[in-house]
């Protein structure tokens, strides 16, 4: 359903050239979950970002395909993917309380997706909005609709940011790193309410994470970056039994001392 | 026992309204004592919110508690800004982003008198080694280094007034866990070599089992449970250790 080919890019910070991805390649079947694992600094989110060519300014891709139901994005005029973005395909991002703009309540941020893609009208739009509440497990959901960001706590935020990225019943969902900044029991009820509305939706996801222990519990595949390389990709329980290059047997290392109990 | 706290509990104010009045009281921690065994590490463990940094604080003098004492050992520590040390978990806001490594170097070393200034260079490039960096990021800015290398520099300096004890706030938590698990080995290196006590906070208990040989679980600032590292984890008394270990386990 995605898959990206050779892909280069390089950030030109004033002058230097720094290759991020050097012919990265992957693909993410349907409804499979493929975890994108690597260091920071491997270029995990670079990937992440590339899809729907949310890169910054200085960032350039000088070669590459990325085809995502046929059509090759990096050729797709402005137009054409802003279609693609949010309705198609959705983000999470790491910092819940970020990506959330504090000056607008949740519940008028999850309705933005839906008035904008779907045409709905700004009462089937909050009927919605709430719906999509109950989806992530939120109680209360009316009083949650009407707080800004800082009034909830960062599990919360990122159950907000989950039920913005379902809005338009995305076919495929990109999370970078969505459970970093929260707490082990936060994690562990984001995480199983991902698979769950994984199941229940069917969309593809694609997860990165720098912790095999989190790849390990929720994907199909592991794809291990390193410098903008990627260096193995493989079955989950194959790169566990039997890791073949340096950084995933390193990534394994850190996993079974401090990532797992 | 190198540290002994009693009893400490600590309550701040909550203000609201007009001129500041005092409309409620937050209750950080409730009477958690404890004591720390010379060179061992006191795991401290919690979800965030359960009292973990206020903890470190009190014990670090940088608050004072609103009941109890911690007392410390005075044959060993009698200087004690200089014999505890403290790292926190950030190590992008705590290095000063206008000093070049070796002014954050040298500052503890000129402020206790443990080099004469032609000694200084020598000394941090010492230091610089013990956390396994070069020579070159004397000159260097803290926006120069990953954050793996800025907590490495926090080490180094943390260690440039040869501290007896070394109070531990959550410093892995922002990197990750390949860097994590080398900056713990070079930490449980620094202790061996240096005969140092650690007092560990961190809400990942994979990493408390890895550093710990004693463990306080703190929620909402009570102590729930604590023993030694082996039995709580194979024995956890309180459902919400068990629960943490369950987290953990996944």
């Amino acid at each position: 359903m995605l898959e990206i080919s050779n892909l280069h890019v390089h950030f030109d910070l004033n002058g230097t050239i720094v290759k991020a991805l050097c012919g990265v390649a992957l693909g993410v079947g349907p409804k499979e979950t493929l975890a994108v694992a690597g260091e920071s600094g491997s270029g995990k989110t670079v990937t992440a970002l590339s899809v729907t060519r949310l890169l910054p300014s200085s960032a350039r891709v000088t070669s590459g395909e990325i085809y995502f139901n046929g059509d090759d994005l990096l050729l797709l005029g402005e137009g054409a993917l802003r279609k693609v973005r949010g309705k198609e395909i959705a983000y999470i991002f790491q910092e819940p309380g970020t990506f959330l703009n504090p000056v607008y309540t949740v519940g008028n941020q999850i309705m933005e997706p839906l008035l904008l893609h779907q045409g709905l009208s700004r009462a089937e739009a909050f009927a919605e909005a709430l719906k999509l509440l109950a989806l992530v497990r939120i109680k209360q959901g009316r009083r949650v609709f009407f707080s800004y960001p800082h009034q909830l706590s960062g599990g919360m935020n990122q159950r907000i940011g989950i039920a913005m990225s379902l809005a338009c019943r995305p076919r495929l969902l990109i999370a970078d790193e969505p459970t970093t900044a929260l707490d082990v029991t936060t994690e562990t009820e984001i995480l199983d309410l991902l698979c769950e509305l994984k199941s229940n939706f069917g969309f593809s996801l694609l997860f990165i994470t720098h912790n095999l222990s989190i790849a390990r519990r929720i994907a199909d595949r592991i794809c291990v970056m390193h410098k903008g390389f990627v260096v193995e990709e493989a079955d989950t329980e194959r790169i566990f039994s039997s890791p073949q290059h340096f950084h995933t047997k390193e990534l394994i290392r850190a996993y079974q001392a401090i990532g797992t109990l | 026992m190198i540290i002994h706290a009693a009893h400490i509990s600590k309550y701040f104010a909550v203000e609201g309204g007009m001129y500041k009045r005092r409309t409620g009281l937050v209750r950080a921690l409730e009477d958690v004592s404890f004591s720390v065994r010379e060179s061992s590490t006191l795991g401290i463990v919690g979800e965030s919110g359960s009292g973990k940094t206020t903890l470190a604080k009190i014990v670090a003098r940088l608050i004072a508690p609103s009941k109890g004492t911690v007392e410390f050992d005075l044959a060993r520590i009698n200087n004690f800004r200089k014999d505890v040390q403290i790292i926190f978990q950030n190590p992008y806001a705590s290095l000063d982003p206008k000093m070049r490594i070796k002014e954050a170097l040298y500052e503890p070393l000129l402020i206790h008198r443990l080099a004469a200034p032609r000694q200084l260079r020598d000394k941090a490039l010492e230091l610089l080694d013990i956390v396994e960096m070069g020579e070159d990021a004397l000159v260097r800015f803290p926006a120069e280094f990953s954050g793996g290398q800025r907590q490495r520099i926090c080490i180094a300096r943390a260690l440039a007034t040869q501290p007896k004890c070394i109070i531990l706030d959550e410093p892995l938590s922002s990197l990750d866990l390949t860097i994590q698990l080398k900056l713990l080995e070079l930490l449980l290196r620094v202790k061996e070599k240096f005969r140092l006590t650690y007092l560990f906070i961190s809400h990942n208990l994979s990493v408390i089992k890895y550093m710990a040989d004693f463990v306080i679980v703190l929620q909402e600032g009570r102590i729930v449970e604590q023993g030694g590292m082996h039995e709580l984890f194979s024995h956890p008394s309180h459902p919400y250790t068990a629960s943490l270990l369950r987290s953990a386990r996944r």
